[in-house]
């Protein structure tokens, strides 16, 4: 089976999800091939097409697309079909010609499904799966869901009314997904983010030292959805009850100045650090001197870094935003804490910090073995072929 | 009749914004009034005071008349050109050589006894302007520039140690500014805080305080759109009074629509029908908004002293502060208004559930504080009559 992928770019090497995916697709006997915007050198796991740029010069671009039209003469029959289904659905003749010379490279494509990886990432290219004779499955992740439709209200109706099948990374995904319009016949499967166990078999001894500072740290973009502006008044009111931690925010983003800004105002300039990015191995090495891992999102798709956190033995408290009470069981596994509220965020930390070694190792314990049991590469790898098949 | 000084008022546009704008027709009322800077539109200004030498944003205009004023500086001041071109070669990149060539030319061609810098990051490009040519300087303390600026880039924090202690007089819009930028260098006996006038317009439609006999609770806020105003903790604060039975409706003047962040916060509490947006209204349009509200809430985490607090103030409506900026300055905790913690959503909902509660006596007495207190303090005339002052000390 050839199964085509969607993305903005190759994935990088940090972005385990599509990785193990397509490495996992490819030792079954798969074909994969990814399907791109912009090529990045060296992703050599498979074969990458890049969709044709759009020149800002007009003559460069006529030229281009004559080019283009040239090659399609060669898919006749799809490229009919494909303006054919455009027209029908309404779409302006300009939009058409466009999408045309957009979607060149999968009208092409010889393949059984057309998987958009991103749900923003089929907009445009709706009809492209049924033009080709392939099945169309989009993945409805974080922003998808959550914001992009806020934003353009029913954009998705054309990619709910083509799609074959629709995967979702949380149950929290689905009913996003329903609620924005997704049809009640369209067949659906929920498949989690995974780690790669192999690097989490170190099995570590933690245990809070009191006579030091609490290592707390959180992985996250500096983006407003992260809610760190959240964690760092919650942490401001744990420093005003003389709490000694020090605070460490992995990731880079927009909202630098805004928060920088606010350690600034909160007085947490000795006790909070932006690490920036790191390798996926040296964010390992952080999460090995963790003490506490604090994901307090407005919301998350499901949120790889808080598995990843639970597997290096961190205890991890996380907000009820979007997917995160299904990461994290609330009092099993680690705490969940209502969004938007620092006081109790902060309350539930100083509970934390209060109890004893004994009940903190068994969560500990318990979280590590849930992540490493249930969300294995090689559950997910099934449940793709499970999803294809 | 005191000879009559040439003020260089810069803020590197012309025109500037509304309050700065009112300075310089005030000072122009006594002085000349040069204006360097970047012009972005046609400004025409009634007095014969105020001369405009402006640096044209078109490139090509800029090429040319940049280098009629070389030639002109180079005849009237051949030492001052040269002095000028080593500094500029101070800049890495040659356009940005350029750029700043083009902007100081005008102002050492008409060299003024006063160069007032109304933003203090600009020190750093125009503080030779002092230290090379003797240009006598005074710097204004308005806000970001000294509350946020040098905690986010921290080279402006080294920048005002280095050239603070150049600068002839220093301006503030608060008494906490002026302490916040007093880390910088020992300016206390250089400063001096005037308050930014309220438009006298605003002052004429006060009515003595009236509680309405309804039970929604109508808020407004006014501000662009940006993470220092602090509207999602407003926007918290709107959630929990709404779970708790209060009937409230709190308009945004200013941004157009919400950005992304707070259009997911609205959708995510379900608050989105008791919002609204409304865009940049000119200043009669905000006088007559601010007349159908209930109660004007600031829930900045950084400001100067906030205009549309003293003119809610002005006109009558009762407000809500964060303690942000010189905020205390104004607002007086039950006197002349509620002051709140900043970024503290629970500590707005108990200021609004307070002023519901307030008998409408407490109320139109608070009002009347507030209102007599900002005309006091924040007049026109007097306000022109320190800053003409404040010159006069500094060129003696």
């Amino acid at each position: 089976m050839k199964i085509g992928i969607v993305l903005a770019q190759p994935p990088s090497y940090s972005e385990t999800f599509f990785n193990s995916k397509i490495k996992g697709l490819l030792e079954h006997g798969y074909t994969v091939e990814l399907y791109v915007r912009e090529k990045s050198s060296g992703y050599k796991n498979c074969k990458v097409f890049t969709a044709p740029k759009v020149s800002k010069n007009r003559i460069i671009q006529l030229f281009k697309t004559v080019f283009v039209l040239l090659v399609l003469l060669f898919s006749l029959k799809r490229l009919l079909r494909f303006i054919r289904l455009e027209k029908s659905a309404g779409r302006l003749r300009a939009q058409i010609f466009k999408n045309v010379y957009t979607n060149s490279h999968l009208l092409r494509a010889n393949i059984d499904w057309l998987h958009f990886g991103f749900t923003t990432m089929a907009l445009q290219s709706e009809h492209v799966a049924k033009s080709i004779g392939a099945k169309m499955a989009v993945s409805c992740r974080g922003y998808d869901m959550d914001v992009y439709p806020l934003k353009t209200p029913n954009s998705y109706d054309l990619v709910w009314k083509n799609v074959d099948k629709v995967h979702t990374i949380s149950k929290y995904m689905l009913a996003k997904a329903n609620a924005n319009g997704m049809l009640d016949a369209t067949k659906t499967m929920i498949i989690t983010p995974a780690i790669n166990t192999a690097r989490f078999e170190k099995d570590i001894e933690k245990q809070i030292d009191e006579t030091k500072p609490i290592q707390i740290t959180t992985i996250a973009r500096l983006h407003w959805i992260k809610g760190l502006d959240y964690t760092l008044r919650a942490l401001a009111l744990l420093k005003s009850k003389d709490i000694k931690f020090k605070y460490q925010i992995i990731g880079t983003g927009t909202e630098y100045e805004a928060l920088r800004f606010a350690i600034h105002e909160l007085g947490l300039e000795d006790s909070v650090s932006f690490v920036g990015e790191l390798s996926h191995h040296k964010t390992l090495q952080q999460l090995e001197s963790t003490d506490l891992y604090i994901q307090y999102s407005q919301s998350e798709g499901f949120c790889n870094a808080v598995l990843e956190a639970q597997a290096m033995h961190c205890l991890c408290i996380v907000s009820d935003g979007g997917a995160l009470p299904e990461n994290v069981l609330d009092n099993e596994t680690g705490w969940v804490v209502p969004k938007r509220d620092s006081k109790a965020l902060a309350e539930t930390i100083f509970r934390v910090l209060n109890r004893d070694a004994l009940a903190l190792k068994a969560i500990r314990t318990k979280a590590r073995k849930r992540v490493l049991t249930d969300f294995t590469i090689k559950h997910q790898i099934q449940s793709f072929i499970d999803f294809y098949e | 009749m005191k000879k009559q000084l040439k003020i260089a008022i810069f803020s590197g546009n012309i025109p500037s914004t509304s309050f700065i704008e009112r300075l310089i027709n005030g000072v122009a009322e006594h002085h000349k009034v040069f204006l360097f800077g970047i012009q972005k539109k046609s400004v025409k200004y009634s007095s014969k005071n105020i001369r405009v030498y402006a640096t044209p944003n078109s490139k090509w205009v800029n090429v040319l008349v940049t280098s009629f004023r070389i030639l002109h500086l180079f005849f009237k001041q051949p030492k001052a050109l040269f002095r000028l071109l080593e500094e500029v070669k101070s800049e890495k990149i040659r356009y940005s050589r350029f750029i700043k060539l083009s902007r100081c030319l005008p102002i050492l061609l008409h060299k003024p006894d006063i160069l007032h810098l109304q933003w203090a990051k600009d020190i750093a490009a125009y503080g030779f302007l002092k230290t090379r040519f003797n240009i006598p300087l005074v710097v204004s303390f308005r806000g970001a520039h000294i509350n946020y600026t040098p905690v986010v880039e921290p080279k402006f924090a080294s920048v005002y140690k280095e050239l603070f202690p150049c600068v002839d007089a220093f301006h503030g819009v608060s008494h906490t500014i002026v302490k916040k930028a007093s880390q910088y260098d020992d300016i206390l006996s250089r400063s001096i805080v005037i308050y930014s006038p309220t438009p006298r317009f605003f002052f004429n439609t006060y009515k003595p305080y009236q509680k309405p006999k309804r039970k929604l609770i109508r808020v407004v806020s006014v501000g662009r759109n940006h993470w220092k105003k602090g509207y999602q903790y407003a926007i918290d604060a709107l959630h929990q009074l709404r779970v708790k039975g209060f009937d409230v409706q709190y308009t945004l003047i200013g941004p157009e629509r919400p950005t992304e962040a707070l259009l997911f916060q609205m959708h995510q509490l379900n608050v989105l029908e008791a919002i609204s947006f409304k865009s940049q209204l000119t200043q009669q349009e905000l006088l007559e908004a601010l007349q159908h509200q209930d109660v004007l809430l600031l829930p900045s985490l950084g400001e100067g002293i906030a205009n549309v607090v003293l003119e809610a103030m002005a006109v009558g409506l009762p407000v809500i502060s964060t303690d942000c900026g010189g905020m205390a300055e104004v607002v007086k905790h039950k006197e002349t208004g509620w002051l709140v913690p900043m970024r503290d959503a629970k500590a707005i909902e108990a200021a609004i559930i307070d002023f519901d509660n307030t008998p409408e006596d407490k109320l139109k007495s608070m009002v009347s504080n507030a209102h007599e207190f900002v005309k006091r303090e924040f007049d026109y005339a007097n306000n022109i009559k320190k800053f003409i002052e404040l010159y006069n000390t500094v060129v003696k």
